[in-house]
């Protein structure tokens, strides 16, 4: 027995440690992760170690891969069929609507040269599929199958059908990681859609979008839709992000606190487009 | 009784393993969990096995350097899981010093106690989530990595037997 209770000493009495060593183990745990909260070390480090990584993210990805190829493979030819009439609807109801752009891009052309407003920068974009993981130990993570190879560059902003999704934070040979708009360090300049109130919209951690302080005097309702501004030019302007659902007093009532919810939610999209500037 | 080198070797080796599994699952969506919201802690019900089952003799600064190993590869704030792996170890050495932790069902409700004391510790350190934990939140993912450590228990009980 006696013996027993050497032996369990031993773990925090070893001749090697103390309770000294313990509470500077403890302190150098504190510093670090107010360390790392401040100057984002570990986001540095993971940037370094990327590549490392993205092996990793290839093989956790290959069951889906296997599934996706094998159900790709036996497809019935009933719905193919019917996937093709679907297809060819849409073609038509998308030609409409060329069309339809081809006229309002003249009007505009138009318009911009009697007003002499500058053309704006061109952008294209690259398709690209979302990839595992899409979670890791609770942060969500968003990765895309395209990287350096399909000229994909750090910082790129990345959209799909419903808005705005995030940004590109790093990029690897065949793989990119995405920061999600609603992440806690992201942040973006944007506009109402009437082009008014320039403002920081910041990502809270959780699903929804905050502007912090928002000056009382200025008018804002519910409802109202944010889109990117196009100031930083990083973002195009013009895409949307999110709509007003909640508007908080803050401080006294000298400032508002506006809750966004954006229009992309990370569970909504399994393709998405990267936007390059055009060279 | 005292472990050989062969045991402990082998001890190594599955801890390793289990190690490499949980950092597996960490990056997987698991199918009942999809939404970010709850969430299964996969390495504190590990770290927390292995104190309760005494598989390796672990010194302060070997849990430290564990802790930042897993920091590094889950990508999280440096420093969150050495803190919580330290604290762990704590409470976890201030328990046996005054209870006798013999059968399977009382090193199991200390396993139970300390995962639980662990996600909480990590959920608080991790300054990112903070602004939006729920309590809710908390005990239920606190529950998974219970049972997640619970069949780490198994496991390893098994293997022994």
């Amino acid at each position: 027995m006696a013996q027993q209770k050497t032996q369990r000493l031993r773990l925090f009495t070893s001749s090697n440690f103390s309770f000294l060593h313990f509470c500077l183990l403890i302190l150098t745990s504190i510093f670090l992760i107010g360390f790392d909260n401040k100057y984002q070390l570990s986001e540095k480090i993971h940037q370094k170690i990327f590549f490392l990584k993205s092996p990793f993210y290839s093989i956790i990805n290959l069951p889906w891969d296997f599934y996706e190829s094998l159900e790709f493979f036996y497809t019935n030819q009933q719905s193919l069929f019917n996937e093709n009439i679907a297809l060819k609807e849409k073609v038509q109801n998308l030609e409409f609507s060329l069309q339809q752009l081809e006229s309002a891009k003249l009007e505009n052309a138009q318009l911009r040269k009697t007003l002499k407003i500058y053309n704006l920068k061109n952008f294209s974009t690259i398709p690209a599929e979302i990839r595992l993981p899409i979670n890791i130990n609770e942060k969500n993570k968003l990765f895309i199958n395209k990287g350096e190879s399909h000229e994909v560059i750090q910082g790129a902003p990345v959209i799909n059908n419903d808005g705005l999704i995030g940004q590109v934070i790093f990029v690897g040979k065949d793989l990119s990681e995405v920061r999600p708009l609603h992440s806690s360090n992201f942040v973006i300049n944007a506009s109402l859609i009437n082009g008014k109130e320039n403002v920081f919209i910041f990502g809270n951690g959780s699903s929804l979008l905050e502007i912090p302080l928002f000056p009382i005097h200025r008018q804002i309702n519910i409802g109202d839709i944010f889109i990117t501004s196009g100031i930083d030019k990083i973002y195009p302007k013009g895409i949307k992000i999110g709509n007003v659902i909640e508007i908080i007093e803050e401080r006294k009532g000298q400032f508002l606190k506006i809750i966004i919810k954006p229009f992309a939610h990370p569970q909504t999209y399994s393709t998405v487009s990267v936007i390059r500037e055009k060279l | 009784m005292k472990k050989t080198q062969a045991t402990m070797k082998k001890e190594l080796q599955v801890t390793s393993l289990f190690y490499i599994l949980a950092i597996i699952l960490s990056h997987l969506p698991l199918l009942l969990l999809k939404d970010s919201f709850y969430h299964v802690d996969f390495l504190i019900p590990l770290f927390a096995c292995i104190l309760v089952l005494e598989k390796h003799v672990l010194t302060l600064f070997k849990i430290f350097l564990f802790g930042l190993l897993t920091d590094l590869l889950l990508g999280s704030t440096l420093g969150v899981y050495a803190l919580s792996f330290l604290l762990i170890f704590t409470v976890y050495y201030f328990f046996i010093q005054f209870i006798a932790f013999k059968t399977n069902l009382q090193k199991l409700s200390l396993l139970i106690f300390i995962t639980f004391f662990g996600v909480f510790v990590e959920s608080l350190t991790n300054i990112e989530e903070l602004n939006n934990l729920a309590i809710n939140q908390l005990i239920i993912n606190s529950l998974f990595s219970s049972l997640a450590g619970g069949c780490y228990f198994l496991i390893m009980r098994l293997k022994r037997s």
